[in-house]
């Protein structure tokens, strides 16, 4: 504070704005040589006594949104009675059966899209829209053929940039906005998937809410993966925002694992939930809840 | 505060007690009494036959109309903390067929279950016993696949009255028996001993200035106090937004009908003792008390090439219960005029309990399971706060006592060991 105020004193008193300048990044080419001094003499104390080093950070943990997170009690309780997804995960030995259809009159990346989905999703039928039929007919559709998930491609200005899920029979359905999707060959490095069942790895779906999404991912991919295709996909779920990444992992040895992406990449954020086939709505997305930055709702 | 809220993902019902500041999404903040299932376990306890309906009979049993046809009886006397099953009547209904109300007529001793498919079931209690079977009588007979019963309710005011509607069936009042009938058990036994007469059957609006006619799905229907001689006022709630007010003497159209919203209108009920306001909830997020009298002329502009620009009314909003950070659909409300609170509940898993003028929330519970139907058991506040400090003081009185005689044993105990 007191340094900041010199600098600035100094600096009131020079008229000529060129020498104010060279006197301000001279100035702070000293604060810098001074920090990295104290730096370098912290590293050397710490390299002969690593112990300072864990204490040190074990007392400067940075405060992140996360940390602040607000109350929520919703994460606490455990998921009470049956939902829609019991019975698929309890009851019956039925393995998941998806269709993805696009919207109507969709455009090339709708299809390229759905190439993409299809590329991981077990057991699953494209069908082309087809203009005349609702939602809520093709929901009925897919129920009379026995699929337990329908995935709908929305796409807008030759864009992809939503995603509905509606569960089969009876819901919910969930629809997300699709962002920042990156395909496998702008993926530096990328391997090549295999046809196996991938694993599945949901991070830090908590609340009641974040349980059903969850549920939802669970519900499409099967309940035993194909171990030996050591693929594994991840729904990481941070501040909403659920990312979507693909990996083969490798174990080197007996610590190390190597891991190498397949592809692709992108973001989902809920905005709607509904109960049923688009029936009531059970929370929708509103701008407002971005006010308090700390309040996450998966 | 107690109330009853349905669970609709385990099939049951769950009691409440909480006062007013009770909310526990805030840490540490104040937290319900009570919250415990209130309903014996039985074998229809699941969610495929979880409770749409409930009601209470006469303060001894509990009624609780379930999906799939069977409506449970439960005690509320009994000891345990669960209501004891008494008898579950299966009622010969389809699968997909949902229960839409249950009115008691506990002077006659029996209750009627009405569905959607328009068939209303009367349940005698002979001697208040469970063995009579359950009478089926059909309120249309015409119904087609698209059409539905989903509103069926009693009048308050006449005995003997009811008023139905629906989708694609419009609003009817009918007279089910007569006001000073003494029923006799032959009477349950027979549909033909049950003369549905109707007594007023309402016309839709005339089609709108394009010559699109309205569609008709009533979700709600209210009776008015201050009825005409020889005919009855009605408010109805439509699945398509609007709110219509029915005279019956004057008019077979409503004689006010008003778009209130875009969405599906799910409930409604009177907000003041005047039956001038009324609470409405649709199937979105919104949550607003309106006035049924002052009528905003202006509310919607239309602009049409062929008909000019015209202004549709609308009725005046009177404020909104947002507080508490409702996200989803009400599906379910009650209002205590005596204690001025109305209680929510629905998609969200919350049970908010709203103070109707000053619209404050009073107390929000997390209920864990969504709510479909509840009920106000008791609406006067337990006052813990008042009654505490007065208890406290004795108690610590008491524990101080206890604490000096149990030092002493304690030292004894030391010097033993």
């Amino acid at each position: 504070m007191d340094e900041a105020k010199k600098t600035s004193e100094i600096l009131k008193g020079i008229k000529n704005k060129h020498r104010r300048q060279k006197v301000f990044a001279a100035i702070q080419a000293e604060k810098s040589k001074e920090k990295h001094k104290l730096r370098a003499a912290r590293a050397k104390e710490e390299r002969e006594n690593p112990q300072l080093k864990e204490e040190r950070l074990a007392n400067n943990v940075p405060e992140t949104l996360e940390t602040k997170r607000v109350f929520d009690e919703t994460i606490a309780t455990e998921i009470e009675g049956e939902d829609e997804f019991f019975e698929l995960f309890n009851k019956s030995q039925r393995d998941p059966k998806v269709l993805i259809t696009t919207s109507p009159n969709a455009r090339k990346c709708a299809y390229e899209f759905a190439d993409i989905l299809m590329e991981f999703v077990p057991n699953v039928t494209f069908v082309k829209r087809k203009r005349e039929y609702q939602m809520k007919e093709m929901a009925q559709y897919c129920n009379n053929r026995e699929f337990t998930d329908l995935i709908v491609i929305n796409e807008d200005k030759k864009k992809v940039n939503g995603l509905t899920f509606i569960h089969l029979p009876e819901g919910p359905t969930y629809y997300f906005s699709v962002t920042s999707l990156t395909t496998t060959e702008r993926i530096k490095g990328h391997g090549r998937a295999t046809l196996h069942t991938p694993e599945l790895i949901l991070n830090n779906f908590n609340t009641r809410l974040g349980k059903t999404v969850g549920r939802l991912f669970q519900a499409i991919f099967p309940a035993q993966p194909e171990v030996e295709g050591r693929q594994v996909i991840t729904l990481h779920n941070q501040r909403d925002y659920i990312f979507f990444r693909r990996h083969r992992y490798v174990f080197r040895d007996e610590k190390k694992v190597g891991l190498q992406e397949l592809g692709p990449q992108f973001t989902l954020k809920l905005r709607r939930l509904q109960k049923g086939i688009k029936d009531e709505i059970e929370w929708e997305f509103k701008a407002d809840m971005e006010r308090d930055k700390r309040k996450f709702y998966l | 505060m107690k109330f009853l809220v349905s669970a609709d993902e385990t099939g049951n019902v769950k009691e409440v007690h909480c006062s007013r500041g009770v909310d526990t999404s805030v840490k540490d903040g104040k937290q319900p009494l009570l919250v415990q299932t209130f309903l014996q376990k039985g074998d229809h306890t699941n969610v495929k036959n979880r409770v749409i309906k409930f009601k209470n009979y006469n303060h001894t049993w509990f009624i609780a109309a379930r999906l799939g046809g069977f409506v449970s009886i439960y005690d509320l006397a009994s000891e345990t903390a669960e209501c004891d099953l008494l008898h579950t009547y299966a009622l010969p209904v389809e699968s997909t067929d949902k229960p839409s109300s249950i009115v008691t007529q506990e002077e006659h001793n029996f209750l009627m279950v009405a569905f959607e498919s328009g068939s209303v079931f009367i349940i005698y209690f002979k001697d208040n016993e469970f063995s009579f079977e359950p009478l089926r009588l059909q309120l249309r007979e015409d119904l087609s696949d698209s059409q539905k019963l989903t509103a069926f309710v009693a009048s308050p005011y006449s005995p003997g009255v009811f008023a139905c509607g629906g989708r694609n069936t419009d609003l009817q009042v009918i007279r089910m028996f007569g006001a000073n009938k003494k029923f006799k058990e032959a009477d349950f036994k027979d549909a033909k001993n049950w003369k549905i007469k109707v007594l007023f059957e309402a016309e839709n609006v005339e089609p709108d200035h394009l010559g699109i006619e309205c569609p008709i799905w009533i979700s709600q229907i209210l009776f008015h106090k201050d009825s005409p001689k020889k005919g009855y006022r009605l408010i109805t709630a439509t699945r398509h937004g609007h709110i219509r007010i029915y005279n019956t003497i004057e008019d077979q159209e409503p004689v006010g009908s008003y778009k209130v919203s875009e969405r599906p209108i799910l409930t409604m009920a009177y907000a003041n003792e005047d039956q001038d306001q009324v609470i409405i909830t649709d199937n979105h997020t919104f949550v607003v008390r309106m006035s049924l009298v002052d009528v905003d002329a202006k509310a919607e502009r239309i602009v049409s090439a062929s008909a000019g620009t015209f202004y549709r009314p609308s009725l005046k909003m009177l404020g909104k219960y947002s507080e508490g950070g409702n996200t989803g659909a009400i599906l379910d409300m009650e209002v205590s005029l005596d204690a001025n609170i109305v209680a929510f509940g629905g998609l969200d898993r919350y049970l908010r309990v709203f103070d109707i003028s000053s619209r404050k929330l009073l107390s929000k519970v997390y209920m864990g399971t969504q709510i479909s139907c509840l009920e106000i058991m008791d609406d006067e506040d337990d006052d813990e706060a008042d009654v505490d400090p007065e208890t406290k003081e004795e108690e610590e009185f008491w524990d101080k006592l206890d604490d000096a005689s149990d030092t002493k044993v304690v030292k004894k105990r030391k010097v033993e060991e």
